[in-house]
């Protein structure tokens, strides 16, 4: 728990200050990063932007944007309830944490299936993101944000199965202490992968969601 | 100079030579032989003279004197069992109490000279060390206070000549002789005979007689009552068969005790309406699996037993305890050498239980103490009633009233059962300090109401009313107008409030006190939880949701009930919340096993096309 604790803390600092410099070196100056994050957040960026870019119907857009709000809500919630006590006590969640971690999860885990099917077509790669894989960062911004969105959807989804693979597991009479506490530490392992992978795409989506290009998501 | 070495050579030939101190007894050193030494030996009178059958009068013999030949007794007389007294010795885990109870003045109070949060010292009963004895020491092995002399107050000097002391009875635990009858020496200790309850319950002589009924000046020797002749003089006489033609007698003394030398003081009969008779229950696992209690509570010369308790190597500082309790024998430590299996202790596996039950429960929780139903029970317990001494009130609802089991926070936070009891009891509150009255204050008052409602039926407990209570707490009143009487009950102090009434407060000395208990351990197969999460997890589990009756002679319907989750240290409400989330769980697990699978074949269906993809880039670049 202690390793895990360290190792959690020290990944979300190191995310929180990589964010700070990289909003500050593109912006110029802390005030004007805070200013540019604050407008970022405020306009719900991804989800209006989703609304924006499907072409398709009324019910598509209502359907994606309300699993979209379902998931970034359950999964802030579960990363709340999962890491506020290992963080800030030392413990796993207990309690009313627990009750709200595992009443939260099957919801997570549902909009996260129904996002894997609404957007797993759209976020595929293809040969712009195998062109970005060839030559790197270099004059291909737009297709490396692009590529990086894709990248987060995917690892996102990747990185829930293990995740929920241990939970399933541990629910079951398999495994004794020692499997238990391994299934554990790999839950504890995923999240924290996920979360850190999921806290990128935001950022990403956030940072770079005023951009005037509709070039992110495709049909 | 030659006169000063001539006198320090006859000094030292006078003082003898000079030994170095650390020689240890024959009996304390062991050379690795495992087999059990033979203890025929002679027998020593409390002032170190051989006991001789034809002495007159035949004197009863001292374990003392007679075990000190071979073995160190001040090392022994600091043990656990003895140290009671020593204001020195840390309490430990708390235990279970002497609990003082008198009927008749609605008083059940736990004592205890260890410092146990929650018991008063006997001393504040107005128990003088004497009088403890008398009521206690029939449960207990001698020693302590029973041959401590600072305790031995000078006011009871002539009576303590005519009981002697109560020395440590070795053979209370180590004669494994079928005659050595604690229930006798219970009887001698109770009738003040402290010097004869070691060979009278030695299984080979007989002693007769009360101390208790002699005068002050009775002379041991004279063996005769100067006064109350009507009443025997304690007398022994010895079973001449069994002592040999050197004068020695056999001990029999294994290495290992059986379980029945600790029963005597540490049984508990749970009065468990679903198994009313004996050959219903079953006995400890450990003990039908054919250990004895010894194989677990070990202890060296100096007798500091191992109580078995998580924590115990940490506050003893021996750090070999860790591997004496139920984690160290059946889960062993990282540490050092394997300790674990010890005895044959099987390795649980724990299949599919969260690991933070073991942050949030001890071992006992699942594995000890009665299957729990919707109400807790009755227990009665060896030193609380009297277990085992002839005449005990052997009724199923004999005071004091303990129940179990109730599923409380240890000190280090886990659940475990504890044995429980409502101290009930008359005192003075002075500031917040509540200073208890020894009843025979209170009995005569309580005895007034009774005596002016013939039609009202005494039972177990003299049942209270308020107006009752409110009555005795005036007369202490008027007697003492300096302080303020309190009576504590059900939970509850009440005393006079501002206006003459009956004024119902909550305090810390009103909550119920409560033990840890071990035993009787279960099998696995009747462990909680092994019918699944349900059985500590349903919205109606006694573990959560039992209720503990407060047994109390303030008895009012409404209150004579409470809560497990009184004990715990969450709500009846989130407890509730957390137990009702178990009826949705079946649903839960399904969901996320279908948001698993579609998932699994979303990435799977991607990777295939992404595969074929790069294969068909490849082949063309190719």
């Amino acid at each position: 728990m202690t390793i895990f604790r360290i190792i959690s803390g020290t990944a979300l600092l190191i995310f929180i200050g990589a964010v700070a410099f990289d909003l500050k070196r593109r912006r110029g100056s802390w005030n004007a990063a805070m200013e540019y994050l604050r407008g970022g957040i405020k306009s719900a960026a991804r989800i209006r932007q989703e609304r924006r870019l499907v072409k398709s119907g009324h019910t598509i857009t209502v359907v994606r944007t309300i699993v979209y709000l379902i998931a970034v809500l359950s999964f802030l919630l579960l990363a709340l309830t999962g890491f506020a006590p290992i963080l800030f006590a030392g413990n796993h969640p207990t309690g009313i944490l627990l009750l709200i971690h595992v009443t939260v999860a099957p919801v997570f885990a549902l909009a996260l299936a129904a996002a894997s099917l609404l957007w797993a077509h759209s976020l595929r790669f293809d040969n712009e993101d195998w062109r970005v894989v060839r030559n790197g960062h270099r004059g291909l911004r737009e297709e490396s944000i692009r590529f990086a969105l894709k990248a987060g959807f995917w690892l996102i989804l990747l990185l829930s199965l293990p995740l929920m693979l241990t939970v399933i597991l541990g629910l079951f009479p398999l495994f004794g202490t020692e499997g238990e506490t391994f299934l554990i530490q790999l839950h504890g392992y995923s999240a924290l992968f996920l979360m850190l992978v999921a806290l990128f795409h935001l950022y990403l989506t956030i940072t770079y969601a005023q951009q005037p290009s509709d070039q992110f998501v495709k049909e | 100079m030659k006169e000063t070495g001539i006198l320090l050579v006859l000094l030292s030939l006078c003082t003898g030579p000079v030994l170095p101190q650390t020689q240890e007894n024959v009996g304390d050193v062991a050379d690795g032989n495992k087999s059990v030494p033979v203890h025929l030996i002679r027998l020593y009178d409390e002032f170190d003279h051989l006991i001789r059958l034809d002495d007159s009068p035949v004197m009863p013999f001292s374990s003392k004197r007679t075990c000190r030949k071979c073995h160190d007794y001040e090392k022994i007389r600091h043990g656990w069992h003895f140290n009671v007294a020593d204001s020195s010795v840390a309490p430990g885990r708390i235990g279970e109490p002497w609990i003082y109870v008198d009927r008749q003045a609605a008083t059940q109070i736990p004592l205890s000279y260890r410092r146990w949060k929650g018991t008063y010292s006997p001393t504040a009963m107005g128990m003088t060390a004497l009088t403890y004895l008398s009521q206690f020491g029939r449960h207990l092995p001698g020693g302590g206070v029973g041959e401590k002399d600072s305790v031995q107050e000078l006011n009871n000097y002539l009576r303590w000549q005519v009981t002697g002391d109560l020395e440590i009875n070795c053979q209370s635990c180590h004669n494994a002789d079928p005659g050595q009858s604690q229930a006798e020496y219970g009887v001698q200790v109770l009738r003040q005979n402290f010097r004869w309850a070691a060979t009278a319950s030695s299984g080979f002589a007989t002693v007769q007689g009360s101390a208790k009924e002699m005068p002050d000046n009775f002379d041991l020797y004279s063996a005769v009552p100067p006064e109350k002749s009507e009443f025997l003089p304690p007398t022994v006489a010895y079973n001449k068969s069994r002592f040999d033609a050197a004068g020695k007698v056999l001990f029999n003394v294994p290495r290992k005790m059986p379980s029945a030398q600790c029963s005597f003081c540490h049984s508990s009969k749970v009065i468990d309406p679903r198994l009313p008779e004996r050959w219903e229950t079953d006995e400890d696992v450990h003990i039908a699996a054919g250990m004895t209690c010894v194989d677990c509570h070990r202890n060296g010369l100096d007798h500091q037993i191992t109580r078995g308790y998580e924590g115990e190597a940490k506050e003893t500082g021996r750090p070999a305890v860790s591997s004496l309790t139920c984690e160290g024998c059946h889960m062993g430590s990282d540490d050092g050498i394997p300790a674990d299996g010890r005895r044959g202790a099987p390795r649980p596996r724990h299949l599919g239980i969260p690991p933070v039950h073991f942050d949030r429960l001890a071992c006992t929780a699942c594995h000890s103490g009665p299957w729990p139903s919707a109400n807790t029970m009755r227990v009665k317990t060896s030193r609380a009633h009297s277990l085992g001494i002839p005449k005990a009130d052997k009724t199923d609802d004999a005071l004091p009233q303990i129940m179990t089991p109730v599923f409380a926070n240890e000190s280090g936070g886990k659940y475990a059962p504890h044995n429980v009891f409502w101290p009930s009891f008359w005192a003075h509150r002075k500031q917040n300090r509540i200073e208890p009255l020894v009843t025979d204050l209170v009995r005569p008052l309580v005895a007034e109401i009774f005596a002016k409602d013939t039609t009202r039926v005494m039972g177990r407990w003299p049942v209270l009313s308020e107006a009752d209570i409110l009555y005795v707490l005036r007369r202490l009143r008027d007697q003492d107008s300096t302080s303020l009487p309190v009576y504590i009950g059900a939970g509850k102090l009440f005393n006079i409030g501002p206006d003459g009434k009956l004024e119902s407060l909550s305090h810390e000395a009103a909550t119920p006190y409560l033990w840890p208990v071990a035993h009787d351990v279960r099998p696995r197969a009747q462990s909680l939880g092994v019918r699944g999460c349900a059985d500590c997890h349903a919205t109606d589990a006694p573990f959560h949701f039992g209720s503990v009756v407060k047994a109390s002679p303030y008895f009012v319907d409404t209150d004579s009930m409470s809560r497990m989750t009184n004990f715990q240290d969450k709500t009846a409400a989130s407890a509730w919340l957390f137990s009702m989330s178990f009826l949705f769980r079946p649903g839960l697990k399904a969901i996320i096993i279908f948001s698993f699978v579609l998932i699994a074949l979303v990435v799977l269906i991607y990777t295939m096309r992404g595969l074929a993809h790069i294969i068909r880039i490849l082949a063309e670049e190719v």
